[in-house]
């Protein structure tokens, strides 16, 4: 056997992990260029398209005027790109349209968007406020470890889901009209929810690194505990937040969606893989099935959470080589 | 401030537990390990159900609005009546410490949505719906999962472990929502085998109960996998082979019960994502259990009912999480309580 | 050997625990003859809490009112009353029961349960709505505000069999008022309260409570005492299920002979199928925004008009609604006993010029920013959706969209804190004037603000005529006033949507959506 491989080197090797890279790579593209691609406008109400099957009848079309206003830097910015680059066409409603006409491909695009978003936003918190907790329990010991542990311990045995949908039911009729007020309310709870695997990750490791001797060397160099904990605890904690967050972002996109399909979270106009996919079930009948209206985003979000698992699975056995594959 | 003499009982005795449970850890560090242990989780579990309890209350109380707003044509002598019926004009350390008693007598309150019945009767027709669901959709979990995690991880380099490896990566990235959709139209449009929705005979528990084992199989058979492999090279499996017992003999009795720890300690999580699903799968099939109770609650603001049932969830995944640890440690004697 | 002992014993365990649960679970007894989905589950079965349509439904298989309705013409049929008869004035009325009308403990039906209902619904301490059914009987406002005793309502029981009733003012339309499922006899039992938990129900109607589980189903026999009873199936499920894609599938494999409510998607397609199962009428309810004319720019009403007329309803009907539906150019829905229907009024071009106008008058060179509100529901969202783009392109205004709870909007349009606001109304009866009573000036429900005297003597003076084409003429002229002044934006008027298993005969269609039981008989 040669000498062992850095944990890098192996995801770099993994076909799997190369793969699911792409795919994520290729899906996050889309999602965030979508206004600078040639979809059409996801709102866009066309009254003699309702209910389209899917068909490459029309793949290439010019498009209609715009009629929601452009707003922000980045959207009139892509907007120019979009013209320049595709000129004014649009890709037709290959996979299908929905009660008004609207192109699901588009919608489906538009929707990742929301759904990854969320995913991040909940993702940004959990990173902190995980991390946060579980370095300062790992590192400090003693009282103050078992503190926060007993808190983390009590906040595990919490059925999340509920209380979400709880808090989530009761927080839409406080009264929060302002869409980005409810949708940051939304993302906030979902970061809520999530940092307790995190910060047990995270305080394992650090607890395992202070035993280690890790300060008696770093104290013996002559370094702050600041700069310590900056400078060389965190790093070293890398691996164990990537860990975490592989285990986290898959759950809460799965739980965005749940969310949402039960009527709860991300709100029309608003859109989400959940949100679609619920108005896809909403129109699914056995007479006429539609079921390009529920398979687009179901199976949109089932290959997104496929190629997160996936990567995870890789990430985490290469930086647990005690694993078996 | 003034509490009714039952609400000022109720305190008493939620703060004597609380104290009380809070010290036993200490106190019982000497005496058996399985009654330290058990004695703690259960304080725990208390503790817990106080706190989402008090939570939740507090949310409710703090969101304007009461469950009697959302009618236009109501006459506001009836609205005043009502709101004095459920007590919501009284201040909220009355109704809450008359809540937090109710809980302990297991009695919710009425609902205020369905006046016909109290919240705890409501709960009580649903609950065993929902274990029996939840019940059947384990066993479809146990049964699927864990032989296909054995298959996979016995003959790997075959053919057969990569298969069963994407399935399983597959099943937990499918949203329960599809592949209910997906099974009721094939089983019950399609072939006309099951029941498409409701609830009253054995036919109708099946689609459902199968929706939601799903991720759970695909979680134990990974979990299973791994399990064995780390079991299968170790030292006295190899000379249980080496004795020259069966194949079967020796994963039945030496490697299994090693490699079923953390099948067994994901217990716990597996309830809580089989209850998770109840929610989407009861109200897309029209099952009477809890799921569609609670999901309704809140939508409607019956504060006793939403209420009542976060309570029973938080105990059920709390007790879940007890009983896998437990299981746990029974069957791996390197973990301690 | 312990350890596969132990792990056989967890799997024989893991078996008979879900079997145990599962026969714990199945206590339902089979499918039964009709099965109803039912929507939500009723909040009670008391039809003092009958005020919404699931709570109706239950009620009227439970109970039978005086005044029944045929299920197709709405004509008044005998229910509890056998015949009746009243003064020239319509303000005295005696009732004269069937002999052989019995609760389902056997007793008969006598005058005073109709009596004690009756008090009970206006007695304030009993909190029901219905009471605003009764308002006309004599002393009701007064029981209702607490100045006098229930004891002194406006109705009496000479004789068992006897019922009399005097009203203060004339109702609009008395008897079918009579048939709500709320007014309805109820039998006091010893201890005086009657409805409570866990008692059995006595009702007089075609059925009884077998069993109930709760926000599952409710099982109902036929009452064998009733007079009719061998018409009937034997036993009824009422389902309570809100979910309509799940009640859909249950109709289509068989499961449900008779669903209320449809997801809208589905409608078309149903209807293409043509089998007779779905049955589609026009309804009398109207579907509308509030223009709340207190705002700055709203309070003209020229630039209200502008709104009104820049909405194509042809082309949202086409784009939103599922099809049976009428665009609306007024407030009363048509059908409505031998009401006018008006022709659509939808002018861009003179929509464009109003708004012009209006501007100039107000002095301002554009339009403020406007805002519509509406409850969480796809449909309503698709219509402000459409709403949006109309507008946009008809008089280049952008307006933003505000979606909310139903709690919030309420509030809001309560508080007056909206510009646009969608509204809607659904007859009760068959009058014009439960539209147009809606936006009196200082009825509770007008909340946009507008006030008209004119309006309100017009609408009091023509109720007041008696029934007659010249009533309605001088009804459609208030309404006229209504529409002139764009205070409220009719959009569309309801169609009713039923699945009918063809299992069932005399179900009937009419603009109230109300389905009998009496009327509805074994098919084939």
């Amino acid at each position: 056997m040669s000498a062992p491989m850095s944990p890098w080197a192996i995801l770099r090797r993994d076909r799997t992990a190369r793969a699911c890279g792409i795919v994520l790579t290729a899906i996050a593209l889309l999602a965030i260029l979508a206004d600078a691609l040639p979809f059409s406008d996801p709102g866009f109400v066309s009254t003699s398209r309702r209910y389209q099957a899917p068909s490459f009848s029309s793949v290439w079309e010019p498009a209609p005027r715009a009629a929601s206003d452009v707003v922000g830097v980045w959207s009139v910015a892509s907007r120019a790109i979009r013209l320049a680059v595709f000129g004014d066409y649009q890709i037709g409603p290959i996979l299908g349209t929905d009660e008004l006409g609207r192109c699901i491909l588009s919608r489906t695009v538009f929707g990742s968007r929301l759904s990854l978003l969320a995913a991040l936003a909940a993702a940004c918190v959990t990173l902190l406020v995980g991390t946060a907790v579980g370095t300062w329990a790992g590192w400090k010991g003693g009282r103050i470890e078992t503190t926060i542990m007993r808190c983390v311990d009590l906040a595990d045995s919490v059925p999340v889901v509920f209380v979400v949908i709880f808090a989530v039911s009761f927080l839409r009729a406080s009264g929060i009209t302002n869409p980005s007020a409810k949708v940051a309310v939304f993302f906030l709870t979902l970061g809520a929810v999530t940092w307790i695997t995190m910060a047990r990750l995270v305080r394992a490791h650090a607890r395992s690194l202070r035993e280690q001797g890790f300060i008696e060397s770093s104290v013996a160099l002559g370094l702050t505990e600041r700069r310590l904990v900056w400078k060389h605890l965190l790093p070293n904690l890398v691996p164990t937040m990537l860990v975490g967050m592989s285990l986290t972002i898959p759950r809460i996109l799965l739980f965005e969606s749940f969310l949402s399909f039960l009527g709860m979270g991300v709100e029309s106009p608003d859109l989400s893989l959940g949100t679609l996919a619920r108005s896809g079930f909403g129109a699914f009948n056995p007479i006429e099935p539609r079921a390009w209206l529920l398979a687009v985003p179901g199976i949109s979000l089932a290959a997104l959470l496929l190629a997160l698992n996936l990567l995870g699975d890789s990430i985490r056995d290469a930086f647990d080589p005690r694993l078996p594959r | 401030m003034h509490l009714s003499f039952p609400n000022s009982v109720t305190l008493l005795i939620t703060s004597l537990v609380v104290v009380a449970l809070s010290r036993t850890g200490s106190r019982l560090k000497h005496s058996r390990p399985l009654t330290a242990f058990l004695a703690r989780r259960l304080a725990a579990t208390f503790i817990t159900v106080i706190v989402v309890h008090a939570c939740a209350f507090a949310l409710m109380r703090a969101v304007p609005g009461g469950p009697f707003d959302t009618d236009p044509r109501m006459d506001p002598i009836v609205r005043a009546n009502l709101v004095a019926r459920y007590g919501l004009d009284r201040p909220w350390i009355e109704s809450w410490l008359s809540s937090l008693g109710g809980v302990f007598r297991a009695d919710f309150g009425p609902s205020m949505a369905w006046r016909d019945n109290s919240a705890t009767e409501i709960l009580g027709a649903g609950f065993p719906v929902s274990a029996a669901l939840g019940a059947l959709a384990l066993f479809f979990a146990i049964v699927i999962g864990v032989p296909s995690g054995i298959v996979a991880a016995t003959q790997r380099g075959k053919w057969i472990d990569p298969v069963i490896r994407s399935v399983s990566s597959v099943g937990l990235a499918v949203p329960n929502f599809l592949v209910a959709t997906v099974l009721i139209s094939v089983f019950g449009f399609g072939l006309r085998w099951l029941p498409v929705a409701g609830f009253g005979t054995w036919r109708h528990a099946i689609l459902p109960a199968f929706a939601l084992s799903l991720p759970v199989a695909a979680a134990l058979a990974r979990l299973v996998r791994t399990g064995l492999l780390i079991e299968l090279p170790k030292d006295h499996v190899r000379t249980a082979r080496a004795k020259g017992l069966s194949p079967l003999r020796v994963l039945w009795v030496h490697a299994l019960p090693g490699a079923l720890g953390p099948a067994v300690a994901y217990i716990g999580p597996a309830a809580a994502t089989i209850l998770t699903g109840s929610l989407v799968i009861e109200s897309m099939a029209a099952i009477p259990g809890m799921g569609t109770h609670f999901v309704s609650a809140a939508m409607n603001r019956d504060y006793p009912l939403a209420l009542g049932a976060v309570v029973i969830y938080t105990t059920l995944v709390s007790l879940f999480n007890v009983f896998a640890d437990l299981a746990h440690a029974r069957l791996d004697p390197r973990i301690r309580l | 050997m312990g350890v596969v002992t132990r792990i056989a014993g967890w799997g024989a365990l893991a078996v008979v625990i879900p079997v145990l649960l599962l026969a714990l679970a199945l206590r339902h007894p089979p499918r039964a003859d009709f099965v109803v989905g039912n929507g939500n589950e009723p909040k009670s079965l008391d039809p003092a809490e009958a005020s919404a349509l699931p709570e109706g439904r239950v009620v009227r298989f439970l109970f039978e009112p005086l005044i029944v309705l045929d299920n197709s013409t709405l004509e008044p049929l005998p229910g509890a009353a056998a015949s009746w008869e009243s003064t020239a004035d319509g303000l005295a009325w005696t009732f004269h029961l069937r002999s052989n009308g019995y609760w389902s403990d056997g007793h008969p039906v006598v005058a005073r349960d109709f009596v004690n209902a009756f008090r009970r619904l206006v007695d304030p301490a009993t909190g029901s709505r219905a009471a605003a059914y009764l308002l006309d009987v004599t002393n009701a406002r007064e029981i209702r505000s607490g100045k006098l005793s229930a004891d002194k309502l406006g109705i009496a029981a000479p004789s068992p069999s006897v019922l009399m009733m005097t009203l203060e003012r004339r109702p609009a339309d008395w008897l079918r008022t009579l048939a709500f499922p709320a007014l309805v006899p109820v039998s006091i039992p010893a201890s005086g309260i009657p409805f409570e938990n866990g008692k059995p129900l006595i009702s007089n109607g075609p059925f009884r409570v077998a069993s109930r589980t709760p926000r599952d189903r409710i099982r109902l026999e036929r009452n064998s005492f009733h007079r009719d009873a061998s018409r009937w199936p034997a036993s009824v499920d009422i389902l309570a299920c809100d979910s309509a894609s799940t009640l859909l599938n249950m109709f289509l494999t068989g499961d449900v002979d008779w669903v209320t409510d449809i997801p809208p998607a589905v409608i078309a397609p149903l209807s293409r199928r043509n089998d007779g199962t779905l049955r589609a009428a026009p309804m009398s309810g109207t579907y509308f925004i509030r223009v709340n004319t207190r705002r700055r720019a709203l309070g003209n009403r020229h630039i209200r008009a502008a709104l009104d007329l820049s909405i194509d309803r042809r082309a949202m009907a086409a784009a939103a609604l599922p099809g049976g539906e009428l665009p609306a150019s007024g407030l009363v829905a048509p059908l409505t006993d031998g009401w006018r229907s008006l022709a659509l009024r939808d002018n861009v071009a003179r929509a464009r010029e109003l708004l012009k106008q209006g501007l100039k008058e107000e002095g301002l060179t554009e339009l403020p920013p406007l805002e519509y509100a509406y409850n969480t529901l796809d449909l309503h969202q698709t219509i402000a959706e459409v709403l949006q783009r109309q507008w946009q392109e008809a008089l280049g205004i952008r307006v933003r969209l505000s979606r909310m709870e139903n709690a919030s909007l309420l509030a809001a349009v309560r508080s007056g804190d909206f510009d646009l606001a969608r509204g809607s109304w659904i007859a009760d009866h068959l009058d014009p004037t439960t539209f147009l009573d809606v936006f009196l000036s200082d009825a509770p429900n007008n909340q946009t603000g507008f006030a008209d005297q004119d309006y309100d003597r017009a609408v009091k003076a023509a109720a007041a005529l008696p029934p007659g084409a010249q009533r309605l003429a001088a009804l459609a002229l208030a309404e006229d006033r209504l529409i002139a002044a764009s205070a409220v934006i009719p959009l569309y008027h309801y169609a009713s949507y039923n699945l009918v298993s063809p299992r069932v005969d005399g179900f009937g269609s009419n603009p109230l959506d109300l389905h009998f039981p009496q009327g509805i008989t074994k098919g084939r």
